[in-house]
């Protein structure tokens, strides 16, 4: 009961420590109190920094001098803390490793792997560790968790999908396909690996014709073709034994690539699939097609252009990149086909689609379209927008800032609070000097004196929100309640709001503690 | 949550194997037909509490504050109605026990 009293102090903190002690009981001790502090840091959910220390701290109390025995239970307890902050947000589940070594799906990471030093029996663990790294294409460190995990639990299903995934990502298709089958030997009826051993074949048979090695080639289209038994590969499977034909018999190789593009459709859609796996053996879309007899693509109808991004988008879910080659060849077609008429909603996807993979010249064909249909779609206003300027939006003229102001204006009154939170960040960061730290940058000599809340439109304006707030040195979380307060009623309101804080009327209640600009003396 | 230890009545040092025995035997005693929500607690009694870990973890994570009932049930476990031992049930309420 003592144990579980303590949840009772969680919210009188830090006041509440005292207590036990107070009613007679005995001092908290350094774990207890470092335990109490984190269940707090993690119930307030506003500063996942102050939770991930929180819990450390709590780590290290536990730790005491001297290391646990392994295997024991308070081992146990210093691991499980460890990784407390990602059980419970999630995080390297839905990250990918950040660039910056001191970002915080990094730290978080760091501490799981940590953990595994008290308690390195809970795959799990592993499994996490593997799948962050495998979503940043690290896999050197993919590998690194791999192995142990490997030796330890070598007929466990989810670990050996781990060593296929990390194999498939590594280039090393023989090694995924021997995991394959050795996840099948135990579980006959997985699907997931059966599918995944067919692609692992194709891709092998991809490596072997750049490798100019036919034999081994065919050999694995063959084993894909054993394990492909509901025909579901069927489509990449035609075009590669195509394309090895072709390497050997130019005649006999551009009539089946034919066959496959008629039997596909004979379309922009058809084009793209066959593309993508050419360029995936190293071979240019113009040449393959000129040497197949295959004329450009005509502009697609509808049909055949939402098949087209259906295509796409698989390639993009498939986590590999449009290759430049194929860029180069659809993106004029793909731009002729943005008269295509479309509807509202396919279009969106549409762009969502090229701003994925950063196809930025159909992205505005496709916005602009839209924009005539639709005059002034807040939406197809930021991808025409975005898409125009993709390196260096502070080169819009004013007339286009103005542009993008008004649609913000409309996505706040139609309700669509994304498409006005996208566009605000958008308009934020026009203002931002580029190559400079937001950080490092003073506020100007004759900005920082004698100002007045007066100057505060105008300095929002210059310099956007966001960093006027960091060069203020507003704290994270006050600067987290300010933006919200800006989406939720409006810049103008905020500016107000702010003015009011700065200067309170005399017989203003601003004495009062609870007030937050009592914290924040701006312009002093 | 209420207290998983007091829903199956086991103890603190309780190894899997007690609180295994003591889920199948409130299972026996409410089965879920007849009491869905009694089951239903220990069902998810046992599961907080299921492996070495999991009792680790709720000991670490669980933020659910003890209730005036649970000190009740402490201080006088059920069984033949009697007056509770008023050492214990002030230690209990000091938070010592």
């Amino acid at each position: 009961m003592h144990q579980r009293g303590r949840r009772l102090l969680i919210e009188g903190l830090p006041a509440s420590l005292e207590w036990p002690r107070e009613a007679g009981g005995r001092r908290l001790s350094a774990a207890e109190q470092a335990q109490i502090d984190a269940w707090q840091a993690e119930q307030q959910r506003d500063d996942p920094w102050h939770a991930l220390e929180s819990w450390e701290s709590l780590a290290l109390s536990l730790e005491g001098s001297e290391p646990p025995a392994p295997g024991s239970d308070q081992a146990l307890r210093i691991a499980l803390v460890l990784r407390r902050f990602d059980q419970a947000s999630d995080l390297l589940a839905h990250t990918t490793p950040s660039p910056a070594p001191d970002a915080l799906d990094r730290a978080v990471a760091e501490l799981v792997e940590r953990s595994l030093d008290y308690d390195p029996d809970d795959p799990e663990a592993y499994l996490r560790l593997i799948a962050y790294y495998l979503g940043g294409k690290e896999l050197k460190e993919a590998r690194r968790h791999l192995e142990p995990a490997l030796a330890r639990w070598p007929d466990n299903i989810r670990v050996l999908t781990a060593a296929l995934d990390t194999a498939v990502a590594s280039g090393a298709f023989k090694k995924a396909a021997g995991f394959a089958r050795r996840i099948l030997a135990i579980d006959p009826i997985n699907a997931t690996a059966r599918e995944r051993l067919v692609k692992a074949h194709l891709a092998h048979a991809r490596k072997q014709i750049r490798n100019a090695r036919p034999d081994l080639a065919r050999r694995e289209l063959e084993k894909a073709a054993v394990w492909d038994r509901h025909a579901r590969f069927r489509d990449p499977r035609e075009i590669i034994d195509a394309l090895l034909t072709l390497t050997g018999d130019a005649r006999a190789g551009a009539s089946a690539l034919r066959a496959v593009n008629q039997r596909l459709g004979d379309g922009l859609a058809s084009r793209l699939v066959i593309a993508l796996d050419a360029a995936a053996i190293g071979k240019k879309p113009k040449t393959l097609f000129a040497e197949a007899g295959l004329s450009k693509p005509s502009a697609p109808d509808r049909d055949d252009l939402t098949d087209f991004f259906t295509q796409l988008r698989r390639h993009l879910d498939s986590g590999a990149s449009l290759p430049p080659e194929v860029r180069a060849y659809f993106e004029t077609p793909l731009k002729g086909a943005a008269r295509c008429e479309l509807t509202y909603q396919e279009l969106e996807s549409v762009c969502e689609t090229l701003r994925r993979c950063r196809w930025n010249a159909p992205r505005q064909a496709f916005a602009r379209a839209a924009l005539k249909r639709w005059k002034g779609a807040p939406f197809f206003a930021l991808h025409a927008f975005e898409a125009k300027y993709p390196d260096a939006p502070w080169r819009a003229s004013q007339t286009e800032i103005k542009r993008l102001e008004r649609a913000l204006e409309r996505a706040r009154e139609t309700g669509d609070t994304r498409t006005a939170h996208r566009l605000l960040e958008l308009l934020d960061g026009l203002f931002l000097v580029p190559f400079e730290d937001p950080q490092d940058a003073p506020l100007p000599p004759e900005l920082g004196q004698d100002l007045g809340p007066e100057a505060l439109p105008m300095l929002i304006e210059m310099f956007g929100l966001d960093r006027l707030l960091d060069m203020l040195g507003v704290s994270r979380a006050m600067k987290r309640d300010f933006k919200q307060l800006e989406r939720e009623m409006g810049r103008q309101a905020l500016i107000e709001l702010l003015i009011a804080g700065l200067h309170p009327e005399p017989d203003d209640p601003a004495d009062d503690d609870d007030d937050p600009f009592n914290t924040l003396d701006l312009f002093s | 949550m209420s207290d998983p230890y007091l829903i199956l009545g086991v103890g603190a040092a309780a190894t899997d194997a007690d609180i295994e025995a003591a889920y199948r035997e409130g299972v026996k005693r409410y089965p879920p037909e007849r009491y869905p929500q009694r089951f239903e607690a220990l069902r998810r009694a046992y599961e907080a509490l299921r492996t070495r870990r999991d009792r680790l973890a709720h000991e670490l994570f669980d933020t659910s504050s003890p209730t005036v009932g649970e000190i009740l049930d402490r201080a006088a476990p059920v069984g033949e109605p009697r007056r509770p031992d008023p050492a214990l049930f002030a230690a209990l309420l000091r938070g010592e026990e």
